[in-house]
């Protein structure tokens, strides 16, 4: 942390002692956090444990009942369309139109960010995830792979930066996990600061910079990837749940 | 305020272009258009009371019950 509880320039995320309750349910419990831009975080934690709680408020979804974070130098309190165009978020719902082709979808959304040429942009994130071919087709047509590559197009239309990625290989065959592993890729050797929540242990660290564990609304764990054992990386991802 | 006008742009065309694909408000707006005029021709007699007086409470139960 820094020492006068503020983020530095270099900080795309700094969160310091978030709580969020739900009535009696204890959501998030003091929740620190950092993360520098153009690093990678995953974070790991069973189910209930409060990482898309932590995500909606770092994406300013949802307000959290005490704390402060910092999100591409803007306090999440402000939550203003500045600090917006700064987050693109991928989580379960897709927030695409199924009636609509993957084209005039994010023409949609270019034209809700106000940039320049929006068919033009569209186009290219398109081109960019893989789906050139079926850029005319309507979104309902589309499998959960294509759907969730589209999602990812969608949340890096407005170039933002940072992204937090809600379990994004949830519902995919090995095929289409691939696939989009390989897209994850391309945005992390871009040095696009990603936050992902995911399940899948072996797809959590072979992409990240940063690992860390929540369990029980707390940050159970952090540390840097290259000072993780990643083959024993499971039996400590289970007994860190279990002590905490 | 530029900005502004150009997302409530944005929203309309995709809301039109949407409709144009799907088509399913249009059937909706079409019989409740059509119940609309059949229940206020039966239950209005235009030789009794003027057109002028009931035609401003005609347009707000449509518009309140659309």
């Amino acid at each position: 942390m820094s020492e006068n509880g503020l983020p530095s320039p270099n900080h795309i995320l700094f969160v310091k002692a978030l709580r969020k309750t739900f009535g009696l349910i204890q959501a998030l419990r003091g929740i620190d956090l950092e993360l520098f831009k153009g690093e990678f975080l995953t974070i790991f934690g069973p189910n209930g444990a409060g990482k898309t709680t932590l995500i909606k408020i770092l994406s300013s979804l949802a307000k959290p009942t005490s704390g402060t974070a910092y999100v591409a130098g803007f306090n999440i309190e402000d939550a203003n369309p500045q600090m917006r165009s700064q987050i693109g978020v991928i989580s379960h719902a897709s927030y695409l139109y199924d009636n609509l082709s993957a084209l005039e979808n994010l023409v949609f959304y270019a034209k809700m960010h106000c940039l320049e040429n929006p068919e033009e942009r569209a186009a290219k994130v398109i081109d960019e995830m893989g789906l050139k071919a079926r850029m005319y087709d309507p979104v309902g047509v589309f499998s959960r792979g294509m759907t969730q590559r589209l999602s990812i197009a969608r949340a890096i239309i407005n170039d933002p930066a940072i992204l937090f990625l809600d379990e994004p290989y949830t519902g995919l065959d090995q095929h289409a996990s691939e696939n989009l592993k390989e897209r994850l890729m391309v945005l992390r050797d871009a040095k696009r600061s990603i936050v992902m929540i995911t399940h899948d242990i072996p797809r959590g660290l072979e992409m990240c910079d940063r690992v860390a564990i929540m369990s029980s609304g707390k940050k159970a764990f952090m540390g840097h990837i290259n000072d993780i054992d990643k083959d024993g990386f499971e039996d400590f991802y289970y007994k860190t749940i279990a002590n905490s | 305020m530029k900005d502004y006008c150009a997302q409530i742009t944005a929203i309309v065309w995709k809301d039109v272009l949407s409709e144009l694909k799907t088509k399913e408000l249009f059937a909706s707006m079409f019989i409740f258009a059509v119940l609309s005029i059949l229940i206020f021709i039966f239950s209005i007699n235009l030789s009794i009371v003027n057109a002028n007086d009931v035609g401003p409470g005609v347009l707000w139960v449509a518009f309140i019950f659309s």
